[in-house]
């Protein structure tokens, strides 16, 4: 109940792309939230680290959005682990993020190196 | 305390979590950390566990059911823990509800539910609109050939005719005379009700044959048949002819209201002699109301163009069509409303009430606020679960009103005079009353919750728990001085209603009738044209039993008149005197009751001038007639009528009655209409068969021998039916029943808000000391006197009920032109009523105050200041 507006503001702010990293990464294969932030981290050489307090809501929601399915699996060293794997409908989601993601970033980088574009044509 | 559907997934949440932190501890100690180590780095890369699982969980959607479910059960620890307080607030809300839930309940079943027909919105009642002579008419009949004409017109799938007239029912028990309906075979199917029992009415039943079909009606059958399915069959005898009962109609069907039994009704094509037959329809699927409308006018303006229209016809000048559920309430569609409209005054009174303990209860919770807020808590947050408390608190209160409206509606209306409602039979709590009162108790808990919710939530965040609280600041006390305010307000708009109402009925009541109606005992007599063919048989009948009523112990002045005061019918016909066309002017209608001798007397009714008839005015000797004041008046004006002539008849026909006296005006049909001139004739000298056809007898008598009188008549015809003997003050009292029951459901309704506002300004004027002790403790320490004190409550008291009841004078002005046609011989801005009401309301509210006052002044100067 008692909530502080800084986590909620995180949340916001890492939604979009967390969503899309989370996708991403599951692309590859059913994995558990444990499992998809060391992936994040190693894919991103490290440099990015996904805060659990926000993993966990997102996979949640991701879930409830039909986007991703979860179900328990018992792990190697028989520990009961609750792995989520891509739908069909989560595909297409990745598509359409991954190319809005793509416009954003030119778009950005176009903001930032305005000279660039000027001298393009 | 998790609800059920949670608890899985709570623990699936759990486990998840905790695999998270056991892999995450595990790869770091196969990194070679030491185990302890690992797990605390973990938890804190992790960071706060119940945080995440907070927000994971409002990814789930259903978190506002779970919030509701929290404040809910936090709303019940809340009333249960100040259950004075709670039980007051619930038992406004229930009188205030409740009060509601019936009247809507009354207002449902009367005005918007549909007619229990099929298709009832495709019903409608054709009228005519016209004239009479000087008097003119709506909702009027047709002639038996207008209907034939209709019939022909391709915008109805079914017309129906019927007339309603009470018949005399004999043969297989007691003769009665009930309310029978002659109805066209179309009638029950355009209402698309068919009998429980046997047949409807139909073509091939005859209307002129010599044994006629019936149908009748569920109370009848039960009453007389005892419920008897062999009814089927039996032969009864209307108004002395035989009928074979064919059909039992089910309990639900009461059209028209009241009526016993349905004959076939008798068409003849071409009479257009009276206009005897309503005419109900069933308007085709794709005809309009308005279509319909133009068609009929055209077809009526042809038909009068077609007919040369002579003498004493009635003008049928326009059709009007009434949708049939209106025509059944549109009468009492206002009074209805304007009841509703009182009811939800109650119920905002109890609204301020509540929001006023409310508020008062705010300042205790200050602190609670203040903690919750310093600990995060969102203003919004804390305003929603108040919010649901004051919901709570409404819902409580609703159900207990909804019980309350149940038990008591049908004690409510078993008390209603009758005939002043319709549709009672029809009323009950259905679906429509519980979603309405459900969707009333959430809109009252937000209404009176907003402002406590508002004001709680304000509390500031505090520093140290020590700190003291108040919420009692000045904008609140302004805020508890305006819902006084409101409160006085609204109770004197109601009592200034009722007030006038009262007044109205006051005034009804004290209208001079013209005549005695104490201690006379009444009973109607009906002959049978084919038993009692001719007027000297009719005649003959009644003085045998005059002379034999006049033998009964106990009965004094028996006389007899054809339409008695009060009596529910009034007919007016026109007459011409000696030496001039009519009487003008205008041309007069009149009243032209047959009375025997000792009808004057009898009544009380003073003759002014000349003489009352006597022994001598018998069918042989010269014809006379008393006539009213006003008649005298207006047709021998500054001459005297005794001596003048007249005649109610063609004047070539010779009949000239000698006025003989002159009677002073009475009342006969409605207290709050003036007098209607009067033509008495001699019983005994009566030429027309309409004016024998039924009787009223008189006797200025106990009730106590209407069995001896009933005896009489048995003795000389025992197939008479005798109607019920009603005292004629009690046909008096029953013509003023409709006035009587506005005024008292006003004054109830007033006097249910005045008892709420009254418990509220005594809450708020106690509560106000209890906040001020230290103020008085303080003053009197410095030597105020005790008066002084008295002054500072029962002041701010009468300053509030003062603004309140100029706020009360401007609304009651507002309002109570609705009242307009309900008001009689009293203005609606009545500045006596005005005045008196809002002087006793002050008084009043004074009164209500002084406990409070009292306590103040017992305030004692140490305590009070040791309570900082």
């Amino acid at each position: 109940m008692l909530r502080t507006p800084r986590y909620q503001h995180r949340i916001e702010l890492l939604q979009g792309t967390l969503d899309l990293l989370i996708l991403q990464t599951l692309q590859w294969g059913p994995q558990h939230g444990y499992g998809i932030s060391q992936a994040i981290r190693n894919t991103s050489d490290e440099r990015l680290q996904v805060d659990t307090g926000s993993l966990y809501p997102a996979l949640h929601r991701l879930e409830r959005q039909k986007w991703i399915a979860a179900s328990w699996r018992v792990s190697n060293n028989n520990q009961r682990t609750r792995v989520y794997r891509l739908t069909a409908a989560g595909r297409r989601q990745l598509a359409s993020e991954r190319s809005r993601w793509a416009q954003l970033s030119d778009a950005i980088a176009a903001v930032l190196n305005p000279a660039r574009k000027v001298s393009d044509p | 305390m998790t609800p059920f559907w949670r608890r899985r997934r709570d623990e699936d949440l759990e486990e998840e979590i905790r695999t998270h932190l056991a892999m995450a501890a595990r790869d770091r100690v196969d990194r070679g950390e030491p185990p302890d180590a690992a797990r605390a780095a973990t938890h804190r890369e992790f960071g706060n566990v119940a945080l995440t699982k907070e927000i994971t969980r409002e990814m789930w959607g259903w978190r506002w059911l779970e919030r509701l479910v929290q404040d809910l059960r936090y709303g019940v620890r809340m009333a249960r823990r100040s259950p004075g307080l709670t039980a007051v607030a619930v038992l406004s809300l229930a009188l205030g509800i409740g009060v509601n839930s019936a009247m809507f309940t009354v207002v449902e079943s009367i005005l918007l539910r549909p007619l229990p027909y099929a298709a009832p919105d495709r019903l409608i009642m054709v009228y005519s609109v016209g004239s009479f002579g000087p008097i003119t008419f709506r909702d009027g009949n047709f002639t038996e050939a207008d209907y034939v004409e209709m019939l022909k017109l391709d915008v109805f799938s079914q017309l129906a005719a019927y007339a309603a007239y009470p018949a005399a029912v004999t043969g297989g028990g007691e003769p009665v005379r009930v309310p029978r309906t002659q109805v066209t075979p179309t009638f029950f199917t355009a209402l698309g009700v068919a009998p429980a029992l046997g047949r409807a009415i139909l073509p091939s039943d005859d209307a002129t044959a010599e044994t006629r079909a019936a149908v009748i009606s569920d109370a009848f059958w039960r009453r007389r048949y005892q419920a008897d399915p062999r009814v089927l069959g039996a032969t009864t005898v209307v108004e002395g002819i035989p009928h074979v009962i064919v059909g039992v109609m089910p309990a639900s069907f009461n059209f028209p209201p009241k009526t016993e039994l349905w004959t076939p009704v008798q068409i003849r094509p071409t009479y257009r002699a009276n206009t005897s037959v309503k005419l109900l329809g069933r308007l085709r699927d794709s005809v309009s109301p308005p279509q319909a409308l133009a068609v009929l006018q055209t077809t009526l303006t042809n038909l009068a163009r077609a007919r040369s229209t002579t003498g004493r016809v009635v003008e049928r000048e326009r059709v009007s069509l009434v949708d049939l559920r209106d025509s059944l309430v549109g009468k009492v569609r206002r009074l209805l409303l304007v009841l509703l409209g009182a009811v939800g005054c109650v119920l905002l009174i109890a609204c301020t009430n509540v929001a006023n303990l409310l508020l008062a209860r705010a300042a205790s919770r200050g602190r609670e606020m203040a903690i919750r807020t310093s600990l995060g808590a969102a203003r919004g947050r804390l305003v929603r679960q108040l919010l649901t408390e004051s919901v709570l608190l409404a819902c409580a209160g609703g159900a207990l009103g909804l019980v309350l409206a149940y038990v008591t509606l049908p004690a409510a209306l078993s008390w209603l005079p009758p005939d002043v409602l319709p549709r009672t039979d029809e009323i009950q709590v259905n679906g429509a009353v519980l979603v309405f009162t459900f969707v009333l108790c959430v809109a009252t808990g937000l209404v009176f919750g907003v402002s406590p919710a508002l004001v709680s939530s304000r509390a500031q965040t505090i520093r140290s728990s020590h700190q003291r609280v108040d919420a009692g600041s000045p904008r609140d006390s302004r805020l508890r001085g305006g819902l006084v305010i409101a409160e006085v307000a609204l109770v004197l708009v109601l009592l200034v209603c009722a007030g006038l109402l009262l007044k109205s009925v006051w005034k009804l009541q004290h209208v001079d009738p013209g005549f005695h109606p104490d201690g006379l005992v009444t009973m109607n007599i009906a002959l049978p044209d084919r038993i009692y063919r001719t007027v000297e048989e009719k005649r003959a009948f009644y003085e045998r039993l005059l002379d034999r009523m006049e033998t009964v112990r106990g009965a004094a002045d028996v006389s007899a008149v054809t339409f008695l005061p009060f009596g529910g019918l009034l007919v007016n016909g026109d007459f011409t005197i000696e030496g001039s066309e009519r009487c003008k002017p205008p041309s007069l209608m009149v009243d032209k009751p047959s009375v025997s001798e000792r009808y004057f007397k009898a009544l009380g009714i003073p003759i002014v001038r000349g003489r009352p008839f006597e022994p001598r005015d018998t069918a042989a000797a010269p014809l006379v007639a008393i006539v009213s004041e006003t008649v005298a008046r207006t047709c021998w004006p500054g001459e005297e009528a005794i001596g003048k002539r007249l005649t109610m008849d063609d004047p070539s026909k010779g009949r000239w009655l000698t006025v003989v006296g002159v009677a002073a005006d009475i009342r006969q049909a409605d207290l709050s209409r003036s007098p209607v001139p009067a033509i008495y004739v001699p019983m005994r000298q009566e030429s027309h068969s309409f004016f024998l056809n039924a009787m009223s007898f008189v006797s200025r008598s106990g009730p106590n021998i209407s069995s001896e009188l009933r005896e009489a008549v048995r003795e000389l015809d025992p197939s008479l039916p005798v109607g019920p003997m009603q005292m004629l003050d009690d046909r008096l009292a029953g013509s003023i029943a409709e006035p009587r029951l506005r005024a008292a459901m006003l004054l109830a309704f007033g006097a249910l808000a005045l008892a709420l506002a009254l418990v509220g300004i005594h809450g708020v004027m106690s509560y106000e000391v209890v906040r001020r002790t230290a103020e008085i403790g303080i003053r009197r320490a410095l030597g105020a006197p005790t008066a002084a004190v008295l002054r500072l409550v029962i002041g701010r008291t009468m300053r509030l009920v003062a603004l309140g009841a100029a706020g009360g004078v401007a609304g009651a002005l507002a309002v109570t032109r609705v009242l307009r046609t309900f008001l009689f011989g009293v203005e609606p801005f009545d500045p006596a009523t005005f005045a008196s009401v809002a002087g006793a309301l002050v008084a009043v509210a004074v009164v209500a105050s002084a406990i409070p006052a009292r306590r103040a002044a017992l305030v004692d100067p140490t305590v009070a200041l040791r309570s900082e």
